[in-house]
């Protein structure tokens, strides 16, 4: 380990000096200090999937007919593409409002600032039950929504805008417009405005200083925060199961109503996993551009 | 001070086994912090799970698990909160929407927690089946005043309602009001927005009675014929509800016009919170429900002696009074005004109407029915 | 963004017991119920302070270990061990859910602090990993160094160095960690049975099985309590932007 040296641009470390003596002190506290949290993962984490996993293929015996049923059954089918495609609609939603919202965040007076940011905020503090609470209240037959816009003639008679692909839609967004707003935010920031003033000076407008300057820079962090909130759609429960009608059953629900209510824990499993994979796939796949470890997501600074 | 370090640092470079002494002290010190956090989380466990098995050894309290809303609400007033007076018996409610693998689940891990729960009649069957319930010791059971069919082995009477249809009085314009399931998927007589219960069990039976069949000659249920006939219906349901409260609510609201709902929650908002709606009693379901007792239930005794208690006429009474729901004791009309006793599920002119469900066919198919029923839910034929 | 909020401050005061718009009648009995012990409601209340502060607790403390642990060892390793210290956060609850329900309930921590907190920890755990890691990473290894040189025992170098620099993002990532716990209800559902009533518990269990205008009454005095934390929150970072990293 003491061959370490030479690299350019290594950090210069007293350990790596010393005979590798230094460095298996410093290694072996490292591994202990590590040993508790990994064990903690093992029991509460990668324990419990694995049990997961086998009870998807056991019932009395180990086969795969839960999958064979998930993945051939009309019902089944027909839900993960519901799932995968409102959880798309959201993410893209998301994104467009989201960077919207980001670039008027930054456009405000610092008083407006700190009002919508704590706003923006909301989504991520407060019980996601007490908002959808709020949304069933607004989006009733006779809620707030329907009652005003009747009353000021927009409607002709209430909507129905409960219990459908809408709300669904709206209340999924609400949740996770914060997590694509905070990073682009951040990151507009921390342009250095003599980008903006070059361009300008080279007689840029201000779509073509759009074009140029912030999307490169923004962009692939754009993509970053759609995708991550295509993730957590995917697996989204209380939204869709409170507001949702039963055309906006999604795979989480599903996964519910099969160990909960119908007591099939092997079908349930195998739903779970194959969202699981889901989800890891897309990660795996686009991890690039996610660059996520690094990237920390509460980043206001 | 000096010297140590001046020893450590010497050493360090000179002499490899002192560096050992050097390893030992650092990991000793972060052993020691590991050890702490362990010793807290392990306390923290411990003291969880002190707290689970607390409730068990208490006889002094019993874990009641009932169907939530103005139903639990009145079996508190009708029974829990007498029961606790002049018992000396803690009861500690919960909440369930009647999932049946929860029950199912709780018996097959061994952890039973709750003692007792109501069940309708065809869950009973079903639970008798899969060993859920325990054997009611009827030597301390006091049956006097019980009908028939309120004594079952591994469950006793609890009350009788039915699934009904239930509507909005302003709903339909003109004179004629829907009285058949016929009429309920009559779209055109009676327009508007229907809600349905997520349930196979029920919903059939409505399908099958509008599409023509006889009440009389309804079971066995022919399956394909009633999930032809809710196809007919479905695009027209906007809500699909799960729990007892939600028919009155969306009644209220005007999210829908027309509902199937459970009798009790239904008679309730009309008499008590003034509801403007109509429970029609014309073709509905009877089902009699039971209170059972979870097999390994940690205070059974105590749950007995409950039941009894839930069995008296007067406290029926209450019970009735508040939510309109049969009795299963025949003495409890001696405390009855008439106006209740005739607008029960139970009353004769009402139960005349009805169809009484068939327990012992629903339990041997309500797990593959759910099944299916959950599937065509989200089929996309619509 | 405020709408859904703003709307449940009147039905809090509804007279009657459903959700209507406009509401009836004004009436203080669902803010009066909610600190009715009776009702259940405070109790609620007190588990879900207790489960969070312990979940935050425990995250807090495996995260510091992490962050520590993954600075000193070498590159690849260290990757490997930020990913599983990452899956939980893009598991889906549900998923998470169902693992842990067959786990706990055979150690007998279903319906227990215990089994919520470490539930919760687990989610937790992630955010502080993720926010402290970088920062722990980038103390200057001198500065270290030159403590040790100075003869201080590394529980104090630990305790002077390193943690007065991390301290603003641990706090931040226990703010984070507790909001997660207090706002988490997927977990909270699958997890609970009657013993152990959080805020999340009850909402939900109102929202099956009956939606009574006392839960807007609870969504509103759980904003506030929100509020009160984003608001400590923002401060410590104000404090933090001032500070030489």
């Amino acid at each position: 380990m003491a061959r370490k040296l030479g690299k350019i641009g290594d950090k210069f470390e007293d350990e790596d000096i010393m005979l590798g003596l230094e460095i298996r002190r410093v290694n072996s506290s490292a591994l202990l200090s590590l040993l508790l949290p990994f064990a903690f993962l093992t029991a509460m984490y990668f324990l419990p999937l694995l049990i997961l996993l086998s009870s998807s293929f056991l019932k009395d015996e180990i086969t795969a007919q839960y999958y064979r049923t998930i993945f051939t059954e009309g019902a089944y089918i027909n839900v993960i593409f519901k799932t995968l495609f409102v959880a798309g609609m959201v993410a893209a939603i998301c994104g467009l409002v989201g960077t919207y919202f980001a670039v008027a965040l930054s456009k405000c007076s610092s008083k407006m600032k700190t009002v919508f940011q704590l706003s923006l905020l909301i989504p991520l503090l407060v019980n996601p039950l007490a908002l959808i609470l709020g949304w069933t209240y607004l989006l009733q037959r006779q809620g707030v929504l329907n009652t005003f816009l009747t009353s000021i003639g927009i409607f002709g008679q209430p909507h129905g805008l409960l219990y459908n692909l809408g709300a669904v839609l709206t209340v999924m967004s609400y949740m996770l417009v914060p997590l694509v707003t905070f990073p682009i935010y951040s990151l507009l920031r921390s342009i250095d405005p003599q980008y903006f003033q070059a361009g300008r000076n080279l007689g840029a407008g201000p779509f073509a200083l759009m074009r140029f300057v912030t999307l490169p820079l923004v962009g692939s962090s754009i993509l970053a925060s759609t995708i991550l909130v295509f993730l957590l759609a995917v697996g989204y429960f209380i939204g869709p199961a409170l507001v949702g009608g039963a055309e906006e059953t999604m795979v989480s629900m599903l996964i519910e109503n099969r160990v909960n209510y119908l007591g099939d824990l092997e079908t349930g499993s195998a739903l779970a996993v194959v969202l699981l994979v889901t989800v890891l796939f897309i990660l795996f796949v686009l991890r690039k551009p996610l660059k996520m470890p690094e990237t920390s997501i509460k980043f206001r600074g | 001070m000096n010297p140590e370090i001046t020893k450590n640092k010497i050493t360090k470079y000179s002499d490899p086994k002192p560096a050992f002494l050097g390893l030992k002290r650092h990991a000793q010190k972060v052993s020691l912090i590991l050890l702490g956090v362990l010793l807290l989380i392990a306390g923290l466990i411990f003291v969880g799970c002190q707290r689970a098995e607390k409730t068990g050894q208490d006889s002094k309290e019993i874990v009641v698990a009932s169907w939530g809303g103005t139903y639990q609400a009145a079996q508190r007033k009708a029974f829990f909160e007498p029961f606790s007076e002049k018992a000396g018996i803690k009861i500690i409610e919960t909440s369930f929407a009647g999932e049946y693998a929860k029950i199912k689940e709780m018996v097959a891990s061994g952890k039973v927690t709750w003692d007792l729960t109501v069940v309708d009649h065809s869950t009973l069957l079903r639970g008798i089946k899969d060993g859920l319930f325990e054997q009611i010791d009827y030597s301390v059971i006091d049956t006097s005043g019980l009908y028939g069919f309120a004594v079952n082995p591994y469950g006793v009477g609890a009350d009788v309602y039915s699934y009904v249809m239930a509507y909005r009085n302003d709903a339909f314009a003109g004179s004629k009001k829907p009285s058949t399931w016929q009429d309920f998927w009559n779209i055109e007589t009676f327009p508007g927005r229907r809600a349905m219960q997520r349930s196979a069990r029920g919903m059939l039976e409505f399908a099958l009675l509008a599409d023509g069949a006889e009440p009389s000659k309804l079971y066995p249920l022919d399956v394909d014929r009633g999930f032809k006939s809710l196809d007919k219906v479905k695009k027209h349901v906007s809500v699909w509800w799960t729990t007892g409260q939600q028919p009155p609510q969306l009644l209220n609201d005007r999210e829908v016009v027309i509902t199937t709902g459970w009798s009790g929650r239904i008679w309730n908002a009309i008499h008590h919170d003034s509801l403007p709606i109509t429970l029609n009693w014309n073709q509905g379901l009877l089902i009699p429900e039971y209170w059972v007792i979870i097999k390994g239930a940690p205070h059974k005794d105590a749950a007995l002696q409950f039941i009894n208690f839930a069995l008296q006429p007067e406290n029926q009474a209450i019970l009735s009074g508040i939510m309109g729901l049969g009795p299963t004791n025949q003495n409890t009309f001696k405390h009855l005004p008439p106006e209740i006793a005739n607008d029960l599920p139970t009353s004769p002119e009402n139960y005349k109407k009805q169809v009484l469900m068939n327990a012992e066919w629903w339990a041997d198919n309500e797990r593959f029915l759910s099944q299916r029923f959950e599937e065509w839910l989200v089929s996309s034929a619509k | 963004m405020v709408l859904p909020l703003l709307v449940l401050i009147p039905l809090s005061f509804n007279s009657s017991r459903f959700i209507e718009f406009p509401p009836k009648g004004f009436s203080t009995h669902w803010v009066e119920q909610l600190l009715n012990v009776n009702s259940g409601w405070p109790s609620a209340a007190f588990n879900s302070l207790v489960v969070a502060f312990a979940s935050t607790l425990i995250a807090v403390v495996l995260g510091c270990l992490s962050a520590f642990g993954l600075s000193k060892v070498p590159r690849r390793f260290g990757k490997f061990i930020r990913l599983s210290l990452v899956l939980p956060l893009v598991t889906p609850s549900i998923v998470l859910a169902v693992a842990l329900y067959r786990v706990l309930l055979s150690l007998g921590l279903i319906d227990t602090l215990a089994g919520l907190a470490l539930a919760h920890a687990l989610i937790a755990l992630p955010f502080v990993v993720l926010i402290i890691g970088p920062v722990v990473q980038q103390i200057d290894r001198t500065l270290e160094s030159a403590a040790r040189n100075l003869g201080a025992k590394p529980a104090t170098i630990f305790l002077k160095v390193i943690l007065p620099i991390v301290r603003p993002s641990l706090m931040v990532s226990a703010a984070l960690a507790f909001a997660h716990s207090i706002t988490d209800v997927v977990l909270t559902i699958f997890l609970t049975d009657f013993n152990v009533i959080t805020l999340s518990r009850k909402m939900w269990d109102g929202f099956k099985l009956e939606i009574s205008p006392d839960l807007a009454a609870v969504s509103i005095v759980s904003f506030v309590v929100s509020l009160i934390t984003i608001l400590v929150v923002y401060r410590l970072l104000r404090i933090s932007d001032r500070r030489p990293a």
